[in-house]
């Protein structure tokens, strides 16, 4: 987010930033303050005789941030037994499972660094040139079983990963889990 | 119609294990010379489905379902002689490096009880003229070269590598850029 007195090339990199071109966030649309921001630019007249308010000190344009980010979910295909909170060696171990189960070897060494992890869902972050395998991977993945500790005999339910965002920036995909959080809660 | 482009990999089967007897200094009568030694006949059990069999199961094994998926449909063996212990594989353009890497990983002969080896991929090319061309080209060079190492005219490998410039690029490997008839324009789809 760009401060009010910004200049035109400052704006200009964070509109770029906005428009990244392989890796475009996939969760819901485009937030509203940056579309706010390039409409601003485009309006505005470049005069340079008026005072400028703020001085630009320096600009900088990230092409291509080294990690992407991505949050997963549990989540059990029968309604009725709760999924048990998760903890960061699971997270491991479904992880593992699945790539090793879709890209072999090379999918089991793939660098993947657990963020954080809080009740059913995680944060993980990956290079950024994995993301697309990895999201294919998880998605491929054809779950686990948990086990249900009351009933004896019920069968029990499958439990499988869902990729909720992931993305190259991680201040979005914060802002936009905790966006959709104020609709549902 | 879009064309199908292919990569035609030349691979030889080289042996590193060598038997304690047959291990001779120096050019006696009925010694084997080095050179024939590595390169030497393989075993007539090596069927095309054996090989190809092998390097499914390595690429899946490093690859996954993936890897796997990507390579199932255009991997043949298109000739296989186990006599000069040479053989020829077909594989779409875009994921040749999953067989090359399945292959550097492969160690032994895939039948029964098969013997270590090493399975080297000495050319790569995008017509299969090319590829037979040279395997025809190497194995006169083997000869030339097995006959002059007999004659004791060359003291070991470093020497015929070092000899001169000619004689050392005629046996390493050459990648062809654009064997195809036309240009290549944009990027394949990568592997990931």
């Amino acid at each position: 987010m760009t401060p009010p007195g910004a200049t035109p090339a400052a704006q200009t990199s964070s509109h770029e930033e906005e428009k990244q071109p392989e890796n475009e966030d996939i969760t819901m649309g485009n937030t509203t303050t940056a579309t706010t921001t390039t409409t601003t630019t485009t309006t505005k007249p470049n005069n340079s005789n008026k005072p400028k308010k703020g001085r630009e000190l320096m600009t900088c344009t990230i092409r291509a941030p080294p990690f992407a980010y991505a949050q997963l979910a549990v989540v059990s295909d029968t309604s009725s037994s709760t999924t048990d909170d998760l903890d960061a060696l699971q997270v491991r171990a479904y992880c593992t499972s699945a790539l090793r189960q879709f890209l072999g070897d090379t999918g089991a060494g793939m660098a993947v660094d657990i963020l954080s992890v809080t009740g059913s869902s995680c944060w993980v972050r990956v290079p950024r040139a994995d993301l697309g395998a990895f999201a294919a991977a998880l998605t491929a993945f054809g779950g686990v079983s948990s086990t249900n500790s009351g009933g004896g005999g019920a069968k029990a339910a499958m439990l499988v990963l869902q990729v909720r965002a992931c993305g190259d920036w991680l201040g979005s995909l914060i802002g936009r889990a905790e966006q959709g959080a104020l609709w549902t809660s | 119609m879009v064309r199908l482009k292919d990569r035609y990999l030349l691979v030889n089967i080289i042996y590193s294990d060598v038997p304690a007897g047959q291990q001779s200094k120096g050019a006696s009568a009925g010694a084997v010379p080095d050179l024939l030694v590595y390169n030497q006949p393989t075993t007539g059990e090596l069927r095309p489905q054996l090989l190809l069999k092998s390097i499914r199961a390595e690429v899946a094994a490093l690859f996954g379902d993936c890897g796997a998926g990507a390579i199932d449909r255009s991997l043949q063996v298109k000739y296989l002689s186990t006599a000069t212990s040479t053989f020829i594989l077909r594989i779409s353009r875009s994921h040749y490096r999953l067989v090359w890497a399945a292959l550097s990983f492969m160690h032994h002969v895939p039948v029964r009880n098969g013997r270590p080896c090493i399975f080297r991929v000495v050319r790569v090319s995008g017509t299969i003229r090319k590829v037979e061309e040279e395997a025809v080209r190497r194995a006169k060079l083997l000869i030339l070269a097995a006959k002059r190492e007999m004659a004791g005219k060359s003291s070991g490998a470093l020497d015929a590598l070092l000899r001169g410039k000619d004689d050392a690029r005629n046996l390493t490997m050459v990648v062809d850029p654009d064997d195809d008839s036309e240009p290549e324009n944009g990027s394949a789809m990568n592997d990931g």
